[in-house]
């Protein structure tokens, strides 16, 4: 394998010291793969994307993208660098327009305006939508505007937090194969934290289970299918 | 026509006023959703910015600049210094930017002493609208809040660091995390926003006995105007300056300014209760 897309290493973070939710985690994800992080609720998935974004403080280990450590870095450098984030409950700009919201991905990057050809190629509801107000798509089309907003930095590794929350289970198949597409077509690397089993099968080539701010297990994304006891021992209560 | 236009032309001299003070607020206020008890000051500073600025023999153009220029300056300094610490502490603000305004108001005082201080205006003809008589330099008050509100609404609605504003004001951590250097903007829209207070201080200073205690008396009805025509909402406080403002000269003229203080500020608490988001009814 070449050199990986993201590398972290026994990384310590948390809402404050002395109460670390990542407790040493480390992952390798390879460039141009799709890995999904799954774990029970509190177990530090959200943690986990948080800190490689810098949202949460980091208090040890390593977090290496594109030949730098980038833990401890300020978040929007860490963007500049060719990180982008799609958050958890997925955060449009309410009051602004899908088209100001694609803009607003692009915006602070090198190139400064977005590819809109090829994100309304991705997501052809949103240039349908583009003059509306973010706060009223519904649910599925907003994480396709946060998607097009994170695709619009051209960024070389994509983080997505529980992408298939409340929405149509329909919406989610949509909203994977697009996200495969994406995958295959730009040779992006994602990282997936996801809850979502159709999700998951459908993106992601390996599955990372984690428990109690560590990893546990690696698998292939394949092999769930096969043995669904693997599932059920990481995420069983 | 006689007896209505200059009314008319009184309201809208106070609306513009009202505009050309509020327009710092709207990026502090109503954006940043900064309350900013030390506004007033900035607005002195502005000023006594163009006061100095004529003792050392300057153009009045030159000292509004510098006016503006010293306040914007401060403002990056209160900023960087305190401000930047309370952005999530809107309590802790409050009191923070109260001992501010003490200070800009007790430096000015060692400085320059509690005395007021006369100002020359450059413009003191009246001249003559349909056949009434009126102040050259309140049109040209009007004149320059309309220009000032037109190119502050330019710059949020027009430019790019207007769009990275308005979604930092919105959401710094998303903000941050598209790229945006959220605290730059922040240093920014505040040095703006009290740069705009001192332009205010300075424009309105020949019309105004300048003293450090000038800047209170316009900063209630500043915030009121934004709160009736909606934090958060840009194109509100057009709004608010416009039924404040029309509403305090109307009612001043045809009955007196005492009883229009109190019609007015209960107008505003009739409206702020009735529309909690303001008459443009932004939800946030």
């Amino acid at each position: 394998m070449s050199d990986p897309a993201l590398s972290i290493r026994a990384l310590y973070a948390g809402y404050s010291r002395g109460d670390q939710v990542l407790k040493g985690l480390s992952l390798q994800l390879g460039e141009g793969r799709t890995l999904a992080v799954m774990g029970r609720n509190g177990m530090g998935k959200t943690t986990l994307v948080r800190a490689i974004m810098g949202l949460v403080a980091v208090s040890a280990g390593e977090v290496r993208f594109g030949g730098h450590d980038v833990a401890g870095w300020p978040t929007h450098r860490i963007s500049l660098a060719g990180v982008a984030y799609v958050p958890q409950g997925r955060e449009v700009f309410p009051g602004f327009s899908v088209l100001e919201n694609i803009r607003l991905g692009a915006l602070a990057h090198e190139h400064g305006e977005p590819d809109l050809e090829r994100l309304y190629g991705y997501f052809p509801v949103l240039r349908e939508r583009s003059a509306q107000r973010a706060e009223t798509l519904s649910g599925g089309q907003q994480q396709m505007l946060a998607i097009a907003r994170a695709l619009a930095a051209r960024p070389r590794l994509l983080l997505l937090d529980e992408p298939s929350e409340g929405i149509q289970p329909s919406i989610v198949h949509e909203i994977a194969t697009i996200l495969l597409r994406i995958n295959r077509e730009e040779r992006l690397s994602i990282l997936l934290v996801e809850q979502n089993l159709e999700m998951v099968q459908a993106l992601a080539d390996d599955v990372l289970f984690i428990e109690n701010g560590r990893e546990r297990e690696r698998i292939e994304a394949a092999r769930l299918r096969e043995q669904p006891e693997i599932f059920e021992r990481n995420m069983g209560l | 026509m006689q007896t209505v236009l200059p009314i008319l032309l009184d309201s809208l001299n106070y609306i513009s006023v009202l505009l050309l003070v509020s327009i710092g607020l709207v990026l502090i206020f109503g954006l940043m959703q900064v309350i900013n008890l030390a506004h007033g000051e900035f607005f002195l500073i502005g000023a006594y910015g163009l006061w100095f600025a004529q003792q050392m023999g300057l153009p009045f153009a030159a000292g509004v600049l510098l006016g503006a220029l010293v306040a914007a300056a401060v403002g990056l300094l209160a900023e960087v210094a305190v401000i930047r610490r309370m952005y999530d502490r809107p309590l802790d603000t409050i009191l923070a930017t109260w001992g501010l305004s003490i200070a800009i108001k007790q430096a000015i005082v060692i400085a320059f002493g509690a005395q007021s201080q006369q100002i020359a205006s450059p413009l003191d003809s009246a001249v003559s609208l349909f056949g009434v008589p009126y102040s050259a330099y309140r049109l040209l008050v009007m004149a320059i809040a309309v220009v000032v509100a037109l190119l502050v609404f330019a710059i949020l609605y027009r430019t790019r660091f207007g769009l990275a504003a308005r979604a930092a004001m919105v959401n710094r951590p998303i903000a941050r995390a598209i790229g945006i250097d959220t605290r730059r903007v922040d240093r920014a829209a505040f040095a703006f926003g009290t740069g705009l207070a001192g332009l205010a201080g300075a424009v309105m200073a020949p019309l105004m006995s300048v003293d450090p205690q000038m800047g209170f008396g316009f900063i209630l009805p500043a915030f009121l105007s934004i709160l009736v025509g909606g934090v958060g909402s840009p194109a509100g406080a057009l709004w608010g300056t416009g039924l404040m403002g029309s509403s305090q000269t109307l009612i001043a003229s045809w009955w007196n300014p005492v009883i229009a203080q109190i019609a007015v500020f209960t107008l505003a608490i009739v409206v702020i209760r009735l529309y909690p988001n303001g008459i443009t009814g932004v939800r946030r």
